[in-house]
């Protein structure tokens, strides 16, 4: 799911520092989840799915577009509103269509919306964010170990690389990821991209499209 | 401090040092845990600001807290299987309720029976690996002794 | 594997909280049915137990349907009778509400079937 950290890597990873990209993922979370406009969502979701290809996280669109039928399909189930068109006698509705694609956008939105906007080497202020940077240290380093797991002995295989992983000392404050630091055009562009939802968001809000709205 | 394998990125396996843990820590480190295993799947997936980290937040608690519950209440007299099993209850009815809400209308229903008898199967699979593990384990041993 | 006396409770209530969803998921819905309307050549399906109101288009105007406390009813219509209007609220299986200059019919479709007294207006 992530790329390896590899110089002059995709843009986005090297010209802002995980702190202000969480920041612009903050402030598109509202934006995103008050928009009624379907058509508009889903040109947000494409946004941010195509976002993340520039924040270094490689997202497979067929994961989306399952989960967003399944969520259709629950919604369809229970019929409400204007009906559409009948199949095998159950009644699929205008209602229950737009309340699942509402609630299926939702969902792979903001999950598109977060993967781009939180890197892996995000860590949280204070002792929690401490913590949290150890405990991840440990996982990674277990899972680049991995290998060494027995089918055959598993319970023995697992101790042996549990005592094997907490044997050194304890781990040292990391190097600063690359792209630690932000520059001007890393900021600028998501700024733009800021203003560009926030001002979507006014617009359907004073003009709310038929039926898409 | 010990540590803490936490986010297998399979589902319920992410629950394996939640189990393993129940008798190790008292009440409010074992909570913390139960958090770095919120955080940490939701910084690696990135999936802070999302439904998804949202279930998984609401499904850990509900199953570390419920977990302490009855391993404190009942003892001896249940394993890890039968804490792991109640503890999946508690997690899959809550995020049901969850789903219910947010995703999937009155539809959620309709799922819950197979997806109950799925998580309480995986449950007890998982809780009867972490008994045999905590029986079997070096390294249970040493970490019981520094902490 | 021994499995002690609560693992044994404990897979019990699970099962017994899994067949409770089942009951409710597939054997218990629904009770209260839906609101068919159908006008203009379109049709609408709402469920009886959550209230709305919906005006709804006729070649004479609207006529507004109302759902509420789990029953339908007309609360006005362009027609010049108001025989619509004044028909009792339906609520069970096979019950209906027609305004007819409107072209508009109201009608529960469901799994409760009821015997329904002869309804005289």
């Amino acid at each position: 799911m992530m790329k390896p950290d590899t110089s002059g890597g995709p843009w986005l990873r090297i010209n802002t520092s995980p702190g202000v990209l969480f920041a612009a993922g903050a402030l598109l979370f509202p934006a995103f989840l008050m928009q009624q406009d379907l058509v508009v969502r889903a040109l947000q979701i494409v946004l941010f799915i195509t976002f993340n290809a520039f924040s270094g996280r490689r997202v497979r669109p067929v994961q989306f577009l399952i989960v967003s039928t399944g969520i259709v399909l629950f919604n369809l189930v229970i019929p409400t509103g204007r009906v559409l068109v009948s199949v095998l006698g159950l009644p699929l509705t205008e209602g229950a269509l737009k309340s699942g694609l509402f609630k299926a956008t939702a969902m792979t939105g903001l999950i598109a919306l977060s993967q781009f906007s939180i890197r892996s080497d995000l860590r949280l202020p204070g002792r929690l964010g401490g913590l949290i940077g150890r405990s991840l240290f440990y996982f990674e380093k277990i899972m680049g170990e991995r290998r060494r797991i027995d089918r055959r002995d598993i319970i023995g295989s697992i101790d042996r690389l549990l005592l094997e992983v907490q044997g050194p000392a304890a781990p040292g404050t990391q190097a600063k990821a690359e792209g630690s630091t932000s520059t001007w055009s890393g900021v600028l562009a998501l700024a733009v991209i800021v203003c560009v939802n926030w001002g979507a968001l006014v617009v359907t809000l004073v003009h709310p499209r038929p039926f898409w709205g | 401090m010990i540590p803490k394998p936490i986010p297998f990125l399979r589902v319920g396996i992410a629950n394996l040092p939640i189990l393993l843990s129940l008798d190790l820590l008292p009440a409010p480190l074992l909570l913390l845990v139960v958090l770095l295993k919120v955080l940490g799947q939701g910084l690696i997936g990135g999936t802070l600001f999302s439904y998804v980290f949202l279930f998984s937040a609401v499904g850990s608690f509900a199953s570390g807290l419920s977990m302490l519950l009855f391993r404190r209440l009942f003892g001896s007299r249940i394993s890890l299987v039968g804490v792991g099993v109640l503890g999946a209850l508690f997690s899959n009815t809550a995020q049901i309720v969850l789903a219910r809400l947010l995703i999937f209308g009155e539809g959620a229903w309709l799922i819950a029976p197979p997806f109950l008898a799925l998580g309480t199967v995986t449950a007890a699979l998982l809780g009867a690996f972490a008994d045999r593990f905590a029986a079997r384990s070096q390294w249970l041993v040493s970490a019981r002794e520094i902490g | 594997m021994k499995l002690r006396l609560f693992d044994y409770l404990a897979i019990a209530v699970s099962l017994l909280v899994i067949s409770g969803f089942s009951v409710y998921a597939y054997a218990g819905r629904n009770k209260s049915g839906d609101v068919v309307i159908e006008a203009s050549g379109a049709q609408w399906i709402y469920p009886l137990n959550v209230d709305r109101t919906e005006a709804v288009k006729g070649p004479m105007g609207d006529t507004i349907v109302v759902i509420r406390e789990g029953k339908a009813f007309v609360e006005d219509s362009p027609c010049p009778d108001k025989l619509c209007v004044h028909m009792p609220a339906i609520s069970q299986a096979g019950q209906w509400i027609a305004c007819l200059p409107n072209r508009v019919f109201v009608r529960v479709k469901g799994n409760n079937r009821q015997q329904v007294d002869e309804i005289s207006y």
